[in-house]
């Protein structure tokens, strides 16, 4: 071998080492290094730049026609399966109802028809509570399911929640977030079932609507709307740059385009105002949700902020909205208490419906619990509310379809046994989380049509508790 | 003869810089076991996998309190002014450190709560006498003028962001200072409008809602 010239020599042996072979022999060399500094960050940066800076177009957008999922939970224990008298397996009445506060034998109360289902109990004021605020046309256009499932009494721990799956699934608010009443991740008092949902809005008054978005105080005193707009821009511009370098953190990389992507909404916002949220605003139904919430602007109070959740929801505005009401570990030894409060839940339930009816729009509603109650074992129906008694959970499914009535394959998924409990080996029977994937599906039915099983894939991919002709069974909906 | 020679060390010294620079970009964070995503702590037994679940980046979002005192801090207020404000956006602000709860209310209750903040600051620097350090040389007795407008964004940022402030931010804001200017009648309230919305965004911008 000739002697090389040191000009001819290569990088490594000018540097007093062996010919590198390996990654790491490069990188102890200074070589790559050396080449990424020289060459890849202009490379990098053409390659990345597009997918790091967000624009309005490659935001999530909302599903336009997107069914409003409104989650109505009623904390505490409700006595759903008071109110709809669940079948056994069979699809018959149960013998007795007797620790339900419906009696047993004769002495079970005549049942009703609502919705297209027959099996409410006469004595239902979750019924009465509907047809108080729901007009006939209303509950014509409407369908209802039943869901048997055990869950905790007095809980926070039930995974009931599935207004994460709904956003997966592409339920996606053009104006706000998700909307919740409570201070918790999901907005109510369960826990998220499969996904988390991404962190609601926690309204307790209308101001915390109206105030989200647009700007109050100095800047709304002491600026033109133009000026404002301008503050909003630059807000969201010196936060994209900054969020920006999250992108090459792989567990937070998600971060910089939500985070972009609330700037450029906000710019949004702050150029409307909140006309575009409050109900009562509205030119065409605002004078009748007034009226049938029993509210003007200057109310406060659960019927202002339930009546513009749920607007919201049925405008496109929001995303899931997750309400609740209190006090529903009613078992006081009367039956007075929870009767009274069946009816405020029928109410509020019939007020949604009615609002849909107004704007015909279509609604998912989920009306749930933790737990529920025990009477008096008595074979008289009316009983008195004694204790919890979660063996006898129950979940409601109500849909609202301006066209016409949803129809359905049964009314109830899962069933009782003669214990007068939610049959465990059910489908959903023991798992409130399986209960919400059945809830999901029966919504990405209702507002998916055929293509449902393609959204509800593509939120709970195969392998889960739900599968095959198991799934079939929960789906209840059927078009 | 030296044409081929010089050709043959030009294409081996391609071949290695590019086969380098592949190396390099295909290795480019090739450790991201460091920063994966920590699993949500539901108990939950069908819990598939969460688009929201927690980050364990160096980065982490300041809780509605600690936005408030940060941003009083940094203002260098020494009463809790905008209390009223802040109380009305609390519900739109985050009650944990969880990065991902960076939605747009927050933001936009961020830099609410900021422009109360930044008023009373430059109410408090007006003062006679008062030490002047956010908006030392800004006169805001007469038009805005960009070069000391321009000093006055340099001193927030590193009040608000504790660094330097980088030619993309100087150029939003200058941008912003010739929109905010262009047309409009050049008198104080015009200055200090400027100001106070330079000053509640940067004050509310992600470098000031994270540690």
């Amino acid at each position: 071998m000739g002697k090389v010239s040191k000009k001819e020599m290569p990088i490594w042996a000018k540097m007093g080492h062996a010919k590198p072979r390996t990654r790491r022999e490069f990188l102890g060399y200074g070589m790559i290094p050396f080449a990424a500094r020289a060459l890849v960050p202009g490379a990098l940066g053409l390659l990345t730049a597009p997918f790091s800076q967000a624009n309005a177009a490659n935001c999530p957008q909302e599903s336009a026609g997107s069914v409003p999922f409104v989650t109505l939970n009623l904390a505490g224990g409700a006595g759903l399966s008071a109110n709809y008298m669940p079948l056994d397996a069979g699809g018959t009445p149960l013998a007795s109802y007797s620790k339900m506060g419906n009696g047993s034998g004769a002495n079970v109360p005549a049942r009703i028809s609502e919705f297209g289902n027959g099996n409410f109990s006469t004595t239902s004021q979750f019924i009465v509570g509907i047809r108080s605020q729901a007009t006939q046309a209303a509950r014509d256009n409407t369908a209802f399911v039943a869901g048997c499932v055990q869950s905790r009494d007095d809980s926070a721990e039930n995974a009931f929640d599935a207004s994460g799956m709904a956003f997966k699934g592409g339920l996606v608010g053009s104006i706000l977030p998700n909307l919740g009443t409570r201070g918790t991740p999901t907005g109510i008092n369960q826990k998220p079932s499969t996904l988390s949902p991404p962190p609601p809005l926690v309204v307790s008054s209308f101001a915390n609507i109206s105030n989200s978005i647009g700007f109050t105080a100095a800047l709304r005193n002491g600026m033109t709307n133009d000026q404002r707009n301008r503050v909003a821009d630059l807000a969201s511009r010196l936060t994209g740059s900054q969020a920006r370098r999250l992108a090459s953190i792989n567990s937070a990389k998600h971060v910089t385009t939500l985070v972009e992507c609330a700037g450029i909404k906000n710019t949004e916002l702050v150029a409307g105002g909140a006309s575009a949220v409050d109900p009562l605003q509205d030119p065409t139904v605002g004078a009748a949700i007034g009226t049938l919430y029993g509210i003007n602007a200057n109310t406060n109070g659960e019927q202002r902020v339930f009546s513009a959740m749920v607007y919201n929801a049925l405008m496109g505005n929001a995303g899931t909205i997750n309400l609740e009401r209190g006090g529903y570990d009613y078992h006081d030894g009367t039956r007075a208490l929870g009767e009274r409060l069946d009816r405020e839940a029928g109410e509020a339930v019939g007020r949604m419906l009615q609002m849909a009816h107004l704007m015909q729009k279509p609604i998912f509603i989920y009306v749930t619990s933790d737990g529920s109650v025990v009477s008096t074992d008595s074979a008289d129906p009316g009983s008195n509310w004694v204790s919890d008694r979660g063996n006898a959970g129950m979940f409601y499914l109500i849909m609202y379809r301006p066209t016409g009535r949803p129809s359905v394959t049964g009314p109830q998924i899962g069933h009782y046994n003669m214990g007068q409990e939610a049959e465990e080996t059910t489908p959903i029977g023991n798992s409130p989380e399986t209960a919400a994937q059945a809830a999901f599906a029966n919504y990405t039915r209702f507002a998916y049509g055929s293509s449902w099983e393609n959204v509800y894939r593509k939120v709970i991919p195969r392998g889960g508790a739900l599968d095959g002709a198991v799934l079939e069974s929960v789906v209840k909906v059927a078009g | 003869m030296k044409n081929n020679k010089l050709s043959t060390k030009w294409q081996k010294i391609s071949v290695i810089v590019i086969g380098m620079c592949g190396l390099a970009t295909l290795s480019f964070n090739c450790s991201p076991a460091l920063f994966e995503s920590k699993k949500s702590g539901s108990s939950g037994s069908t819990e598939l996998f969460s688009v929201f679940e927690e980050t364990n980046a160096p980065i982490t979002l300041l809780t509605a309190e600690q936005t408030y005192q940060s941003m009083l801090n940094v203002t260098g207020q020494s009463a809790p002014v905008a209390r009223t404000e802040y109380v009305a956006r609390f519900g739109s602000m985050s009650t944990t450190q969880t990065l991902t709860n960076m939605n747009s209310p927050l933001l936009l209750a961020s830099t609410s709560l900021a422009g109360d903040i930044c008023n009373s600051a430059i109410t408090a620097e007006m003062n006679a006498g008062s030490p002047r350090r956010l908006f030392a040389s800004i006169n805001f007795a007469a038009a805005p003028d960009a070069g000391t407008f321009q000093g006055s964004v340099a001193a927030m940022a590193e009040a608000f962001w504790g660094r330097r402030i980088n030619g993309e931010e100087l150029a939003h804001l200058n941008s912003f200072f010739t929109d905010m200017t262009a047309g409009a009648t050049a008198n104080a309230a015009l200055t200090r409008a400027v100001a106070l919305g330079a000053c509640a965004a940067m004050l509310s911008s992600f470098d000031s809602l994270v540690y």
